[in-house]
């Protein structure tokens, strides 16, 4: 059984720092996702996983061995790339068989092999074809091909379906994970796409500017997300943000003065915390299906209607305050609000957020935990 | 500006390009017709086509040891475009691949080295070689075409390699393959529209450079075909079909090559075959 563990990982490129101080530990058999947005050092990490980068400070341990200085090859590691990375001029037998070849199996044994490898992932008709003969899912099959002969202790997969349509991405990631499961393996994938972390992860690790800004399942994430960012990252739409200072503070509630005349109440769920006093900065956070139509009494807000998306079995309608901050609500069914109109919406007490000046979540007092 | 209308423009350009093709092929021409002329048909009908076809020019040609110009042309041009070729991967790969300190400079040197002109190096050239006793060798003809083809060269793979997926070397990496595996087994065999440019290009030069082998070359025996065909001037001074058959046979090769890999030649002149 392999174990991954990451302890106090640095990494710069000249004057660069792209990763600061990072720890992580992968338990065996584990599917880790690592996401975040463009340039937050997730490929980075992966690449110094996968030997490809070299390692400025801190340790990469597989079991109970550091790797830092073990060659690529010699990690126990296989690694699905972006592009592919396919040899174009290898026939698809080849490019599986490449690693075994280069390993000087006996021929016999490699044609085994790739035949097990190609069965697996349903291939046996494509393997005297060339990559470029192959469509994009064709393609991803045979990289993922190319990584089980190897039979390594670790998958690392580099943003592998970005290069695929929608349809096509939603195919491959149920087949992902079904390998996963057939496998067993530790795996370690890197995604910008927040969905394929929600649905594919048994660990959620989002990243932003060269450090992990928390860990957890993914209903961990997204129930309890540690920060604004967090929040913001995982779960689509979007969470709304609604910024503005505390102007009173009641046993019961809080009163939020948003700018402009705008004011909101909200029920005091944060009662005693430092962050929560007369003229703190804060901001709420509620998702856009914890927001309902009509007045509920407190947690009204009242604008006008923006802009409204019909997704088929939900209706998403963005709505702009007279501060002109906006408010998102997902609604289910089809509703045909009219833009320009104005409108009042509630928020959920009990879906509600806050965030301090530094962006942290505000923890719940106990009773409302 | 005048604008003009994109038929007379087009138009134009057909003249253009007519009045330059014409330019070109008249002396091509001329130089085909006479190698199958009668002597007296030569001067009679200068430009006209031939009467009857007359291979009697050919038979002098060949008589008079035009297949050792050949034999020594084509061994000075397999060996030079090898070595060029060989050499000029390795440097370009690791110059676009491999840090090491003084990269740049290197790479810059060798850029520098192309802009120096060939009758600059010519003395010292001689000396040199004239000091190793390779003068009146094809060795001595090989070793600076493959020097001077070298520069040039570089520059084109370099530029090639730099834009070579890098995610295919690391898949290579990956797999076990050392760096020079990685070269042989991976770069190379997807590099092979350049290599085939770049080598294209030098058998072009090489094939018919002229003033280095008349430099280093003095006997009958190893003289290349350019050479050669100078030695036919003086013995045929007043024979015009004979050295017009030599001629024509000298650039056949190059001819053939051209039709048989016109796509690549254009790359090479153009794209930096990509």
């Amino acid at each position: 059984m392999t174990t991954l563990t990451i302890s106090n990982l640095c990494k710069s490129f000249g004057d660069v720092d792209v990763l600061h101080d990072i720890n992580l530990a992968v338990q065996s058999g584990e599917f880790v996702v690592l996401v975040g947005p463009s340039g937050c050092g997730k490929s980075t990490l992966l690449r110094l996983i996968a030997g490809l980068e070299d390692i400025i400070d801190g340790t990469i341990q597989i079991g109970e061995r550091v790797i830092n200085d073990v060659e690529a090859d010699k990690r126990g590691i296989a690694m699905v790339f972006q592009s592919y990375a396919l040899y174009p001029h290898m026939s698809v037998e080849q490019n599986i068989g490449f690693c075994l070849r280069v390993a000087r199996q006996p021929s016999a044994l490699i044609r085994e092999k790739v035949q097990d490898v190609a069965q697996t992932l349903q291939i046996e008709q494509l393997l005297k074809r060339k990559p470029g003969e192959l469509s994009g899912g064709q393609r991803q099959r045979v990289a993922i091909g190319r990584a089980i002969v190897r039979d390594p202790d670790v998958f690392l997969f580099d943003e592998p379906l970005s290069n695929l349509d929608a349809e096509l991405r939603v195919q491959m990631r149920l087949e992902l994970m079904k390998l996963h499961n057939r496998l067993k393996a530790t795996m370690i994938y890197v995604t910008h796409d927040q969905v394929e972390a929600l649905t594919m992860a048994d660990k959620i690790v989002v990243m932003r500017d060269g450090v992990i800004e928390q860990e957890g399942t993914p209903i961990e994430l997204f129930n309890n997300p540690c920060n604004k960012f967090v929040a913001g990252f995982i779960g689509t739409p979007k969470m709304n943000f609604l910024h503005g200072h505390i102007t009173t503070v009641t046993e019961q509630s809080l009163h939020l003065e948003l700018g402009e005349g705008v004011e909101l109440e909200i029920p005091n769920r944060w009662r005693g915390h430092d962050a929560v006093g007369r003229g703190r900065k804060v901001c709420v956070g509620i998702r856009p299906n914890e927001v309902v139509e009509g007045e509920s009494g407190v947690s009204t807000l009242r604008g006008t209607i923006s802009v409204v998306e019909q997704l088929g079995r939900e209706t998403l309608s963005h709505m702009v305050l007279p501060n002109k901050q906006y408010i998102s609500v997902l609604e289910n069914g089809q509703h045909f609000h009219e833009p320009g109109t104005p409108w009042t919406v509630s928020l959920k007490p009990e879906a509600i957020y806050l965030f301090d000046e530094h962006e942290q979540t505000i923890a719940l007092t106990k009773e409302f935990a | 500006m005048i604008k003009m209308p994109f038929k007379t423009l087009r138009l134009m350009m057909y003249v253009f390009i007519g009045g330059y093709c014409v330019f070109i092929l008249t002396p091509l021409s001329w130089m085909v017709f006479t190698a199958f002329k009668k002597r007296g048909e030569i001067f009679a009908n200068p430009s006209g086509l031939p009467n009857e076809l007359y291979f009697g020019n050919f038979e002098r040609v060949f008589s008079s040891g035009i297949g050792t110009y050949f034999l020594n042309s084509l061994i000075t041009s397999v060996f030079s475009v090898t070595g060029i070729v060989a050499i000029s991967t390795l440097a370009a790969y690791a110059l676009a691949r491999i840090p090491f300190k003084g990269r740049m400079w290197v790479y810059m040197l060798i850029v520098a080295s192309y802009a120096v002109p060939l009758h600059a190096v010519l003395v010292p050239m001689f000396q040199l070689l004239d000091g190793f006793g390779l003068l009146n060798t094809l060795a001595g003809l090989i070793l600076p075409y493959i020097a001077f083809g070298i520069p040039f060269t570089v520059i084109l793979l370099y530029a090639f390699f730099l834009e070579f997926p890098k995610d295919l070397e690391e898949a290579a990496k990956l797999d076990g393959c050392s760096q020079l595996r990685t070269v042989f087994f991976i770069v190379l065999p997807l590099s092979k529209p350049a290599l085939l440019s770049a080598a294209i290009f030098q058998v072009v030069f090489v094939w018919n450079e002229f003033l280095i082998a008349l430099l280093i070359l003095t006997s009958k025996e190893v003289k290349t075909l350019p050479l050669g065909l100078t030695s036919f001037q003086g013995q045929y001074s007043s024979d015009w079909g004979a050295i017009m058959a030599a001629v024509l046979l000298s650039a056949l090769p190059i001819v053939a090559l051209y039709l048989a890999m016109q796509k690549h030649f254009v790359r090479s002149l153009t794209g930096m075959g990509k």
